[in-house]
Formats: structure tokens, sequence, C-alpha cells
């Protein structure tokens, strides 16, 4: 019984904490101006994240080695040091993203803002990385991020044309309005928003910090390929409530006050109140996850020690360098850049940065220094060949894209 | 002597790319109108669905202030894009004053409601001010 | 060249491959530095070296050996951190020392953070609640 309330709490985790600032943002403009037609590209996010995150989680779970420890040590401090630079910077970028969200939540509720509460979220990121454990903290993301539900619920509830909606998942075509190389972007767009690199980070470093053995590799694949897909079916619900509502009246998707609106329409105030609990659950969790990803990476990098398992005085520099991360993430942000826009650029240069993190991960699951015994078996190894071949097209793909789409203008 | 030539060699290539992505940037007069425009519709439109979920008792008054509030900011940055463009054309100039002159009576409209909305009276006429601002916008753009 | 008589039979690793750039940690597992780079004995300059002894490792360095590693140069000997080549306990994916991180010179950066930011703010030096 235990053990099942332990798998149940893992998977509901995953799911609830699947969602982030850049799913919510690129799903519901895409679904706003495309409709359906990019949902291939969640799926095809979906299973690369599920292949990735397994990977870098058995590595830490075998080896006892986080992600950073190991790029490092197998590319040599060059590379890795030109890794550690682009990987933090696309963080740091994240984190700004996340903060801004929270601020923006704050601001649909209370109507002030969203300048006023970025300083008060970016504190709250603080108090809660400084003080609360990781397995609470986590749960506790991941649980009240589950309130995301609601979007699925509004897109049953607003009664669409089913039919109509799987023909454009099913048949994508561009719609008359936008130009091919927009869609392409925001092809590029959707995968890097749902294969974050931070994700890797976290989730290996995570797993050290929650003591993972070969014993959980069992739970851990669970967590993954059944929160991670359900995730996935959230992402694309987002995608359809908006493809409902807002796509018919011309609404391009540009700020968080109109994702909101398909929700407000199918289940009025108590859907709303749901879609703010989940929505300042899922930016909090990663705003959390993309804080101790700054930490985990640069300490990994230098060998210092690191962990919310040790007292912050036994890993001084792992949080100093958070605090002075979240100090950077908020100064952009007290810019008045607007977060929706940070958000755009975080997610299309995750996917220019993910070959950075995901060349290494696909080596050392490999490597049978590290692994002994668990190497990837030849189907993983089919699979993340062809996953790089994706990668590494999307990555290159994503710059010229933006460019010549004036950033999905 | 070698590194020089390479040097000169290189520089071409370089401009061509400079050019390419100038003037992929540089977005034709008649584009970024559209896409003023577009941008008006779908702030308009947001407006107005916003106020209708008021109305129906669906939206609390925050949410609806802040969708107004972004519309403005919308229209606001449309209308600064629209009157720095330089047409090169007399019917350029005409659209461009077009989707301006459009621009600016959504402005009024979401303005309007937005105020209305914060005195806590009834709406009135605003919706269908809205409704009319959106459709001068589609008009001009074309 | 004839084996010197002080060398002994073992394992034989790659510097390297399994010293260079892995993690060092301490009796209790927490983790030190990374191996940055290594000290190795002198050898005489410009002359013969028959019956000369081999150089071995005589400590880690970490610290702006990184820098120069990465970008060419060297540091002076002076502004060396060391970890001793006898604290070491045992050499795996990762190198155990048998000492406590605290008396070694190398982790004074982290003390010194510890002592003057980290450990003032307030919950610094307790657990995880």
């Amino acid at each position: 019984m235990k053990k099942l309330f332990a798998v149940a709490l893992g998977v509901l985790t995953a799911i609830g904490g699947f969602v982030d600032i850049g799913d919510l943002v690129t799903n519901a403009v895409v679904g706003s101006r495309f409709g359906m037609s990019l949902a291939w590209v969640v799926v095809v996010g979906v299973v690369g994240i599920c292949l990735f995150a397994n990977m870098s989680g058995r590595v830490a779970a075998v080896s006892g080695r986080a992600t950073f420890e190991i790029i490092r040590e197998r590319l040599g401090p060059r590379a890795g040091l030109a890794n550690l630079g682009a990987s933090f910077f696309i963080n740091l970028m994240t984190m700004a993203a996340e903060i801004g969200g929270i601020a923006l939540v704050l601001q649909l509720v209370t109507g002030i803002g969203p300048m006023l509460w970025m300083p008060l979220a970016a504190f709250a990121v603080w108090i809660v990385v400084w003080r609360a454990k990781f397995s609470q903290l986590e749960n506790a993301a991941g649980l009240l991020g589950l309130s995301l539900i609601v979007f699925a619920v509004a897109v049953v509830m607003l009664g669409p044309d089913w039919g109509e909606l799987a023909h454009q998942a099913f048949v994508p075509t561009v719609p008359a309005s936008e130009q091919p190389t927009t869609y392409w972007f925001y092809a590029v767009a959707l995968f890097g928003a749902a294969m974050t690199p931070y994700e890797v980070f976290f989730f290996s470093s995570g797993a050290i910090e929650e003591g993972w053995t070969r014993k959980d590799l069992g739970q851990e694949r669970v967590n993954v390929f059944v929160g991670f897909p359900l995730g996935g079916l959230l992402s694309l619900a987002i995608a359809a409530s908006a493809a409902i509502v807002l796509l018919p009246q011309a609404i391009a998707v540009t700020t968080l006050s109109q994702v909101v609106l398909p929700v407000v329409q199918a289940g009025g105030t108590i859907a709303f109140c749901f879609l703010i609990v989940g929505m300042l659950a899922a930016f909090f969790g990663a705003a959390l996850e993309t804080t101790l990803s700054s930490g985990y990476t640069i300490a990994q990098y230098f060998g210092w020690s690191w962990g919310k398992f040790r007292r912050p005085a036994k890993a001084a520099r792992f949080h100093l360098v958070m605090i002075v991360g979240l100090v950077l993430a908020l100064a952009i942000l007290l810019t008045g850049v607007d977060p929706i826009a940070v958000t755009e650029y975080s997610v299309v240069f995750s996917a220019v940065a993910l070959p950075l993190t995901y060349i290494p991960i696909l080596i050392i699951s490999n490597d049978p220094d590290y692994m002994g015994a668990e190497v990837n078996g030849r189907a993983v190894n089919a699979l993340g060949l062809i996953y790089l071949v994706v990668i590494v097209v999307a990555a290159v793909a994503a710059i010229p894209l933006m460019i010549v789409s004036g950033a999905g203008a | 002597m070698r590194v020089q030539s390479v040097c000169v060699r290189k520089m071409p290539g370089v401009a061509t790319v400079l050019a390419a992505m100038l003037l992929t940037g540089c977005a034709a007069v008649g584009d970024t109108l559209h896409d003023a425009a577009d941008a008006g519709v779908a702030a308009v439109a947001s407006s107005s669905l916003a106020l209708e979920l008021h109305a129906d008792g669906r939206a609390l008054t925050p949410l609806t202030d802040t969708v107004l509030a972004d519309a403005i900011t919308e229209l606001t940055d449309a209308s600064t894009t629209v009157v720095e463009l330089t047409p090169a054309t007399a019917s350029e100039e005409q659209q461009r004053d077009d989707v301006e002159h459009a621009l600016r009576t959504a402005l009024d409209a979401v303005t309007g409601a937005r105020a209305a909305l914060a005195r806590g009276g009834a709406m009135a006429d605003w919706p269908a001010e809205l409704d009319a601002a959106r459709a001068q916008l589609e008009e001009a753009a074309g | 060249m004839m084996k010197s008589p002080t060398v002994r039979a073992g394992r034989v690793f790659d510097a390297h491959l399994h010293l260079l750039d892995r993690q060092v940690l301490d009796r209790d597992d927490t983790p030190i530095t990374t191996v940055d780079d290594l000290e190795l004995s002198d050898v005489p300059f410009d002359t013969d070296l028959d019956g000369v002894e081999a150089p071995v490792i005589v400590s880690l360095l970490s610290g702006a050996v990184l820098g120069t590693r990465i970008f060419g140069g060297r540091p002076p000997s002076s502004r060396w951190h060391r970890i001793p080549w006898s604290a070491l306990a045992e050499l795996g994916t990762a190198l155990k020392l048998d000492a406590a991180a605290d008396d070694l010179e190398v982790s004074w950066p982290e003390r010194w953070v510890r002592e003057h930011i980290i450990g003032r703010i307030p919950g610094g030096r307790h657990d995880p609640e």
C-alpha cells in the first residue's frame, strides 16, 4: 500500500511538474494561431524528454555522479566550460521567465503589478530554496500543479468539434494567415519548450538528492513514462483551449491574460481559481528547479559541495551561486522587459542549447566505467541516435528561423 | 601576406549574410501594417471577450482589467510601429493613415471601457464601440 | 631504462583519464573540488636520465590552474592549491581522500564563503526543515 502511494506520488508530481511557463505560453500561442496543427511536435518532444530524462536519471542512480561532474570529466574542462556558460545563461533566462510568470499571475488576481510582485516572487523562491527540504518542495509544487488539469476540463466543457480538432492535429497544414517559416519556427520553439535542458540537470541532481540507487530505477521509469506523457496531454489541452476559443476570434496570444480566457469562458470563477493555483504552483516549481539547476551546474563543474540535503553552511558556494542567480534574474525583469517575451526567447535558445546537454548524456549512458552493466540497450541507443539527429537539426535551424520569421511576428 | 588575403576574401561573405539578414528583417511596409492591424484586432477581440465574460459574471474584475490594460499596451505599441513607418507610395501612405486611425479609435474604445470598468458602472455603449473599432481595423488591414 | 626499486607492482592508471577532472571527495563523501591539474616531481633538465627515478605525482591541484589549463600559461608554484597525494585513500570514478574537508588548505574558499556570507544569513547553519 505504501509502495503504491509512493508510486502514485511520483507520477502525480511528474504530471504536475511537467508544465512550466514556456510550455504554457508556447502551447497557447501555437493553439491560437495554428490550431492543433503543431500537436505532433508536442508528441515528438514528450518522447524525447522521456528518453532524455530516463537516461540522465539512470546515469545518476547507477553511477552516483551528477550530470555536470560527468560532462567535465568526459568532455574536458574547455568544452565543459563552454557548455557551462551556455547552460547557465539559458537557465538564467528561464529563471527570469518563471519568476516573471509568478508576477503575471499575481497581477491577474489583484490587478496590480507585475513589477511590484517580482521582488516578492524572487524572495519567495529564495526562501524556499534556502529552508525547505527537497522532497517537500517537489511534492508540493507537483501536486498543486495538477490543478492545471482544469485546462483539460475546460476543453471538454467547451464542447468543441472534436472532428475538426482531430483533423487539424492529424493532417497538419499551415493556416492561410501564417507563413511556413513561422510554422517551423514555432515547431522548434515548442520542441525547446518540451525538452527543456534544465530538466536534465535537475532530474539527475535530484536523483542524488533523494539518494536513488539501482533499486529506484523502476520507480523512476514509471514516473517518467507515465507522468511525462500525461503532462504532454496537458500541453495539448492548453493548445486546444486556445484553438477552440481564441483562434476563431483572431486573438493571437501575446499575454498571459489571454491564455486564461478560454478556461474562464468554460468554467467561470471556479475554474479561474483552479487555474490560478495551478499556474502559481507550476511557475513557482519551475522557478525552484531552474534556481537549483543554476547552483547544480556551477557547483558540479568546479567540484564544490552541493545539495539541498546539506545544510547551507556545508554547501556555501552552492547557495551563494543561487542567490547571485536570483539577483541577476530579478535584475533582468526589473528592466521592464516583458516576461512573455523572455519566455519566448528562452524556449528558442533552449532548443539551440539542447545538443550541449544531450550529447554528453548519450555518451555517458553508454560508458561502462560509470554505468557498469546498466549501459543503454540497443533499442534505447537506436532511438537516442534518431533523436540526436532531430535535436541537432532543431538547434541549427532555430536561429535562422528566428531571424527569417521575425521571431514569430 | 597570406593572412591579409584570407581576411579580404572573408569580407564579402560576411557582407552578404548581413545584407540577407537586413532584407529579411526589414519587412515591407504593407506587411508591417498588416501585422500591426492584426495585433490591433487581437487586442480589441480580447477586450470584447473579457468584457463579455465579465458581464456574464464569469470573469472577475481584476482579470478583466488586466486584459484591457494589456490590450492598451498592445495597441500603443502597434501605433508606435505604424507611425514610425516611411511609406514609399501614395497608396501605402493612405493605408498607413487608415491603419493608424483605426488603431487610435480602438485605443480610445479600450481606454474608455477600462475607465467604465474601474468606475464599476454600466458598460453602456463600450462593447459596441469595441466591435466597431474591430471592424475598422479589419477593413484597414485589407 | 631500469625500473627504480621504489616502483611497486599495482594497478595501472592513465593520469589524464582517471585523475584529471575527477571529483575529489573527503572521508565523509563531501565534495571538495575537481582535480584541475597535477603536480609532478621534478626531473633534472638537460642531463642524461640514466638511473634517475621516473617523476611521481606529488599533489593534486585546484584553483587558478584551471584557467591556465584551459587558456595556457602557468601560475607561480606558490599560488597552487595543493592536495598532497598521500591524502588519497580510494581511486574510483571519484577520488576519495582520507581527510576531512575543513582540514585541507584547498577548501579555504568554501570556508571563507561560509564564514562571511552564508553563515551570516539566518538559518544558514541549520539543516533544512
